[in-house]
C-alpha cells in the first residue's frame, strides 16, 4: 500500500524556523515529498514544477500574506491547481481573522502554537473528510457549511440575499395572525 | 431565498485517499504521532537561536524609534509566541504575548514606552533558559511584566 509516503506536501512560511518545525512533523510521519517555499511567489513557482497534494501556509507572511496567497491559488487566472487542499497556520485566533481565512478559501485552520497532533489532525480532515467545492463570483473554495449542508437550519437568515425571504416570512406571519 | 449569483458546486474529491490506498486516519496511528513528536523535539535547539535573533532585532527597532518599528516589534513578538508555544516554552510564550498585547490596537508609527518594552524583553531573555518554566522567580517577573503592560495601556488611554 502506498500510504503516507505517496503524499506531496508544500509548506509555505517566511519564517525558516517555523517551516523547519512543520517539515520535521511531516517527515516524522514519513510523508514522501515535503517541499518548502519562503513566500507566495516562491510557492507558485514550486507548484508549477509539480503538483503538491496539500499546501500548508502561514497567515502572517510578508510581502504576500497567507490570505492573499490562498486567493491567488483559488481564483488566479494562472493558478495551476485551484482545488488543492490548503491548511492555514495562524497565531491570530480572533473571530475576524478566522472568518477572513475561511472566506479566502482555506480548507482547514490550525492555531499556533502548533503540535504534531493538531497539524496531523488537519491533514486527516482534508484527506478523509473532503468538502464540496463552491465557485461563485464572490467566493471560490471549499463549502463553508459543515455537517448537513444547512438543510435542517432553523436559525436567523444572515445573507444580504435573504432580505426578500425575511420580508416574505414576516408577511406570512402577519397574515396568519390576521 | 433568492440567489444573487450563480453557484457551481463541485463534488468532494477522494483523490488523496485513492492515492494513499485508504483513509489517512488508519495510517496515522499513535506510533506515527509519537514519531512526529520525537522529530519535533529534535529540532528544539536551533529555535533558541532564532528567538535570540528575533529579540535582538526587536530591541534594535525599539531603540531606533523610527516609524514602522512598531510593526517589526509586533511581528517578532508574534513569531516568538508561535515558536515558544510549539516547543512548549510556556514562560517565553507568555512574555512574547505581553509584547503583542501591549502593541495591539496601535498604529505603525506608535512609539512604545522604552521601559515597559525593555522589562518584557529581559523577561523573554530569562525565559529562554532551560529551567525557566519551573523557576518561580521568572513567573514573578512575568506577572510584573503583565502589570506593567496593563498600567502603561491604561496611562495611554487604551484600557
Amino acid at each position: 500500500m502506498p500510504g503516507l509516503s505517496s503524499l506531496h506536501v508544500l509548506v509555505v512560511d517566511d519564517n525558516p524556523h517555523m517551516r523547519s518545525i512543520v517539515v520535521a512533523i511531516l517527515r516524522g510521519v514519513d510523508i514522501g515529498i515535503v517541499q518548502e517555499a519562503s513566500d507566495g511567489a516562491d510557492a507558485m513557482e514550486v507548484m508549477r514544477g509539480g503538483a503538491p497534494d496539500i499546501v500548508i501556509v502561514d497567515l502572517n507572511m510578508f510581502p504576500i500574506d497567507g490570505l492573499e496567497f490562498t486567493k491567488m491559488i483559488r481564483t488566479g487566472v494562472d493558478s495551476p491547481y485551484p482545488f488543492i487542499p490548503i491548511i492555514m497556520m495562524t497565531g491570530h485566533t480572533e473571530r475576524s481573522k478566522v472568518t477572513a481565512a475561511r472566506d479566502s478559501g482555506v480548507n482547514e485552520l490550525v492555531a499556533k502554537p502548533i503540535s504534531a497532533k493538531t497539524l496531523l489532525d488537519r491533514i486527516v480532515a482534508v484527506i478523509d473528510r473532503p468538502r464540496s467545492f463552491v465557485q461563485t463570483t464572490a467566493y471560490t473554495g471549499p463549502c463553508r457549511r459543515r455537517g448537513g449542508g444547512g438543510k435542517e437550519f432553523a436559525g436567523k437568515l444572515r445573507r444580504k440575499s435573504d432580505n426578500k425571504a425575511k420580508a416574505e416570512q414576516s408577511n406570512e406571519s402577519k397574515e396568519e395572525t390576521a | 431565498m433568492s440567489a444573487e449569483t450563480p453557484v457551481e458546486l463541485i463534488a468532494p474529491s477522494f483523490r488523496l485517499q485513492r492515492k494513499m490506498g485508504g483513509p489517512a486516519s488508519r495510517l496515522l496511528t499513535p506510533e506515527a504521532y509519537r514519531q512526529a513528536n520525537a522529530a519535533l523535539e529534535e529540532i528544539i535547539p536551533p529555535i533558541d537561536e532564532e528567538v535570540r535573533r528575533l529579540l535582538q532585532e526587536l530591541q534594535e527597532a525599539l531603540q531606533a524609534k523610527v516609524p514602522g518599528g512598531r510593526d517589526i516589534m509586533w511581528n517578532n513578538a508574534h513569531e516568538i509566541r508561535g515558536l515558544a508555544g510549539t516547543v512548549s516554552k510556556i514562560t517565553l510564550g507568555q512574555a512574547a504575548n505581553l509584547i503583542c498585547h501591549y502593541l495591539n490596537d496601535t498604529a505603525s508609527d506608535f512609539l512604545p514606552d522604552q521601559n515597559v518594552m525593555q522589562t518584557i524583553v529581559v523577561v523573554a531573555m530569562q525565559a529562554l533558559r532551560e529551567e525557566a518554566d519551573t523557576d518561580p522567580m521568572i513567573k514573578v517577573m512575568v506577572q510584573d511584566g503583565a502589570r506593567a503592560v496593563l498600567a502603561q495601556r491604561h496611562r495611554e488611554g487604551r484600557d
